[in-house]
């Protein structure tokens, strides 16, 4: 290669690495983006928990919304449901072409099954009570 | 001045005859009675030295259901038969159970009935037994139904009398006398707001001999947000007393949890115990993750250093919540030093209206209960041994004890009358208090009880003398005075004012001392009687019980008109019905909700964008035997219990028509006949290779010529796919000749398969790699980016070995001979340009 091309390759790869990654405004692509492209949207978070063990940490903002970041990747948030993402049929409906799959949740307590819907293709797993029709919680992480 | 006084006994005989004239007509002024039976006076006069447990028999429950009911006016609007039963023929609360529960009491021969009580002494198989009174008395206390039959809500077998895989005879289901001694103790001993959980609906029992089924073994009972609470042997268990044992804890307990939900529901959350406030009461925080193949981790962190009432309450804030609310209620004086004051605050102020369950507060609370006894007898007293005090020595008290000088022939009188006072207040207490017995058991608190009557009484004669010596017209407007103190109408009229109000309690207190302080006030009686009178009134129409009262009127009054309510959702579900079925827009609004199951999204819409409207108009078109609601604020009241009523009948109409549908689907698997399969085999362009299940599952619900619209078509079909059309449906003749036709297309496939599960692979790889190096800035990542990819690559083989071992374990590759070996050589040969693909 021509000697007198360095600069200019350098300049280049300057240019990629800056502008080469642009986030979707207000989206969050799990399984892809950082810790700080998350921090840039939505700002610092309140608290942050270290997890046990090497599963990195949950960055909590207000109104229980959190994100857990492994290996400065992004890779699930913990929401709770909105308006109409309240009720189990909501859910039943948005999951109803998808292989969705239900689980019990290991739980301390006799209390409460609390029961795992989840629907791996579009990436969302939602938590409910057994025999209630109430999501406590929307899961998200990557799709497959 | 104490001389002549007979007069005034006149007065004290009409203490509890006078009545105001109503300024506010309601139903519930018109219809509901304003005297009622003192169950403790029949109780006292039943058995005078007893304990509760010695006057657990028919009689005595009789006696209470005549109170209860005598609460509700004595018809509805219920016409027509439960049975043979004429429901127009019943008291109010009956044809209102009857409406509500008539049909979950199964199939029995209940043609010599003639009232409910009859109806479950008849599942018991006995005649007049206190079983039957019980169960009743349960639903008029707490609204809900104490099931007496063989069908778990949640239980394995579809098949009522199953369980744990056996075949269990019906008494099995059925409570022992004890334990329906420990449910009617346990209904006197709890108030507001176990009495006001709206949302629950049955509470069962396990039979006898059996745990739990799918729980694990140590789990005494269950409580469901669905409305059900199921109790187990393990739970009914007693002392060497009727009054001691873990039942009255653990019944508690599981009404505990309905109490969290339902005070959650207030907030539109599932549970109240969940919120930040009572995390940090209870010391708990949640932590939420997924681990590598996004399995969702949730689970409660108790944090240290935490006051807990027991070691189950360490489990979750919700086993806090009920564990912390059943010991403060039952066990107050050994809960208290066992939690911070913060939790005991927020406990005894937010459901126990600040009483401590201490022996103090049991003392304070039994007394103030005597206070209209102690005040209508004191008064007596005065009136009578000032006129005829006797020659009778007594020694229940010394002249000194009162504060003003009298006679002694007229102390030993007043102090005679002041010992038959006392013994009737504490036969009444013994009788009517379930705590009292096990209580003033003690030879420490009973001598503690006794100086606490005596005092209590004392200081009525001392006010009473008093008052009679300084106020010439005590006694006038004491008459007065008692007549307001029977008027319930405007305690009852000032809760229906403050139902709309976001601080219902705060305008009750607040307009109640208003009308009170008036009323006294009008009657011109000193601070001190004032005082005294204002706390006597406050301790009859506190909120709680006015709460209840007229809730329970309401309910009950709409629950009697069933028949309309019926009729009014029938058509309202049928014109939803009627639009064109489909299921393309999302389900929207929470008015009304499923109790559970499916339904397509245009029914559900068309019902919940009417719901509210249709509520309105049904509540506005009822009537009470002709009248009419005219008063604004008892219209909410009806138009809450209406709406109640209407959710659980739309959710019956829905649960049937799903059952409907469930049969239909039925008929079509069993007359299919292998067709389904048939034309699946016939065109196998459906198959895709990587998924073969998936997708026969998929060509199968395409062919299924049934359209769904309370279940998705998945569920409703997925034993019928699974088990029938696509079973084995690789290995059938016509699947292999086509793959055998179709082999170079297939192999392809496989191989893309392949491709896709190696990138997927590095990419989590990248992230591992990240750590190590991770993303630096602009000038540095050249040389991290770098280190990273080398790190991607030195690991890239091992991500083909197990992309290529599980495409290998792949149907479709087996079929194909696509082994391991020869994935992991194609990988290989793949790699260079995979890589160029990823980097």
């Amino acid at each position: 290669m021509d000697k007198s091309m360095g600069p200019l390759l350098i300049l280049s790869l300057i240019f990629f690495t800056s502008c080469g990654f642009e986030l979707q405004k207000g989206k969050t692509v799990y399984g892809k983006i950082s810790e700080a492209d998350l921090i840039s949207q939505k700002g610092e978070p309140t608290s942050i928990e270290k997890l046990d063990g090497n599963r990195g940490e949950i960055l909590i903002y207000p109104e229980q919304e959190k994100y857990q970041v492994t290996n400065d990747v992004v890779v699930s948030s913990f929401k709770n449901p909105q308006a109409d993402e309240k009720n189990l049929l909501f859910w039943k409906h948005q999951f109803k072409d998808c292989e969705s799959t239900e689980r019990k949740l290991p739980q301390s307590g006799h209390e409460g099954q609390e029961i795992e819907l989840q629907c791996r293709a579009q990436g969302i797993s939602v938590i409910y009570i057994e025999g209630s029709n109430t999501i406590l919680r929307v899961i998200e992480y990557a799709k497959e | 001045m104490l001389k002549n006084k007979y007069i005034l006994f006149i007065f004290l005989v009409l203490f509890f005859s006078c009545q105001t004239e109503k300024s506010h007509e309601t139903l519930l002024s018109k219809w509901k009675p304003s005297t009622v039976v003192s169950l403790e006076r029949k109780l006292a006069s039943l058995a005078p030295q007893n304990c509760l447990k010695d006057t657990f028999n028919v009689d005595t429950l009789k006696a209470q259901i005549k109170e209860l009911e005598s609460q509700y006016p004595k018809s509805g609007n219920a016409t027509g038969k439960w049975q043979h039963l004429d429901l127009a023929s019943l008291p109010l609360a009956q044809q209102s159970f009857l409406s509500k529960y008539g049909t979950r009491l199964g199939n029995f021969n209940f043609s010599s009935c003639g009232d409910v009580p009859c109806l479950f002494n008849k599942i018991y198989g006995k005649e007049n037994h206190v079983a039957g009174f019980v169960h009743y008395i349960w639903y008029l206390k707490f609204g809900h139904l104490l099931v007496a039959d063989n069908k778990l809500p949640v239980q394995n077998s579809p098949n009522p009398g199953e369980y744990q895989g056996k075949k269990i005879s019906f008494d099995k289901y059925l409570y022992s006398d004890q334990e329906l001694y420990g449910f009617w103790r346990l209904s006197l001993m709890l108030k507001e707001p176990y009495t006001n959980l709206r949302d629950l609906k049955e509470i069962h029992r396990v039979p006898r001999g059996e745990l739990i089924e799918n729980v694990p073994n140590d789990t005494c009972g269950l409580a469901y947000t669905a409305g059900w609470i199921v109790l187990s042997d393990l739970c009914l268990v007693f002392g060497r007393h009727p009054d001691q044992g873990h039942f009255y804890i653990a019944v508690t307990h599981e009404l505990d949890h309905h109490i969290d939900y339902a005070e959650g529901k207030k907030i539109s959350k599932l549970y109240r115990s969940h919120e930040n406030d009572y995390l940090a009461l209870s010391g708990f925080r949640r932590e939420e993750s997924t681990d590598a193949s996004n399995v969702v981790i949730r689970k409660w962190i108790p944090l240290p250093g935490v006051q807990r009432v027991t070691e189950y309450a360490g489990l979750s804030p919700q086993e806090n919540f009920a564990e912390t609310l059943a010991h403060f209620r039952l066990d107050g004086e050994r809960t208290k030093p066992k939690i911070s004051s913060e939790h005991l605050h927020f406990v005894s102020n937010g459901y126990f209206q600040d009483r401590l369950f201490d022996t103090s507060s049991f003392f304070k609370s039994w007394l103030g209960k005597s206070s209209i006894e102690v005040l209508r007898s004191t008064l007596s007293s005065v009136s009578e041994c000032s006129e005829a005090p006797g020659l009778s020595r007594a020694d229940y008290f010394e002249p000194e004890d009162l504060s003003i000088s009298l006679s002694r022939p007229m102390v030993n009188c007043l102090a005679r009358k002041a010992q038959d006072l006392s013994l009737l207040i504490k036969s009444q207490t013994l009788l009517r208090e379930p705590e009292s017995c096990s209580l003033l058991a003690s030879s420490f608190e009973r001598p503690l009880w006794d100086a606490a009557v005596k005092e209590k009484i004392i200081e009525a004669l001392d006010f009473s003398l008093e008052a009679l010596k300084s106020d010439a017209e005590y006694f006038d407007k004491i008459k007065l005075f008692n007549a307001f103190l029977n008027d319930s109408e405007i305690s009852n009229n000032k809760f229906l004012q403050c139902f709309t109000n976001t601080d219902q309690k705060g305008c009750f207190d607040l307009g109640i001392k208003q009308i009170v302080e008036e009323k006294l006030g009008e009657l011109r009686f000193n601070e001190a009687q004032r005082a005294q009178l204002a706390n006597l009134y406050y301790s009859l129409y506190n909120f709680e019980s006015v709460q209840k009262e007229v809730t329970d009127f309401y309910r009950i009054l709409v629950e009697s008109n069933q028949e309309r309510v019926d009729e009014s959702v029938k058509v309202f579900w049928e014109s939803c019905k009627a639009i064109s079925p489909n299921d393309e827009l999302p389900p929207s609004g929470n008015s009304f909700t499923l109790r559970n199951g499916y339904m397509v999204s245009s029914i559900y819409n068309c019902l919940n964008e009417n719901y509210l409207q249709k509520v309105q108009d049904l509540s506005h078109s009822l009537d009470f035997n002709g009248e009419q609601i005219d008063d604004e604020f008892e219209k909410n009241m009806v138009l809450r219990e209406v709406r109640q009523v209407f959710q659980y009948k739309l959710q019956d109409l829905h649960l049937q028509e799903s059952i409907l549908e469930k049969q239909a689907a039925l008929i079509l698997v069993r007359g299919d006949h292998s067709a389904i399969r048939t034309r699946l085999l016939q065109d196998l362009t459906w198959i895709n290779p990587a998924q073969i299940a998936p997708s026969c599952r998929e060509a199968a619900l395409r062919i299924i010529n049934f359209t769904p619209i309370y279940h998705l078509k998945k569920d409703l079909f997925r034993e019928f796919i699974t088990s029938e059309i696509c079973f084995n449906i690789s290995t059938t003749p016509e699947f292999l000749r086509w793959l055998n036709a179709s082999k170079e297309v297939f192999t392809q496939r496989i191989y893309d398969s392949l491709d896709t599960s190696i990138l997927a692979r590095a990419q989590r790889l990248k992230a591992d790699c990240t750590v190590l190096y991770p993303q630096g800035n602009r000038v540095t990542e050249i040389y991290q980016s770098f280190q990273r990819n080398r790190c991607v690559k030195q690991d890239w083989s091992k991500g083909e070995e197990e992309a290529a071992f599980e495409i290998s374990q792949n149907d479709m590759a087996f079929r194909l001979q696509l082994t391991y070996e020869k994935l992991l050589e194609r990988a290989a040969a793949r790699r260079a340009a995979l890589q160029r693909r990823f980097f």
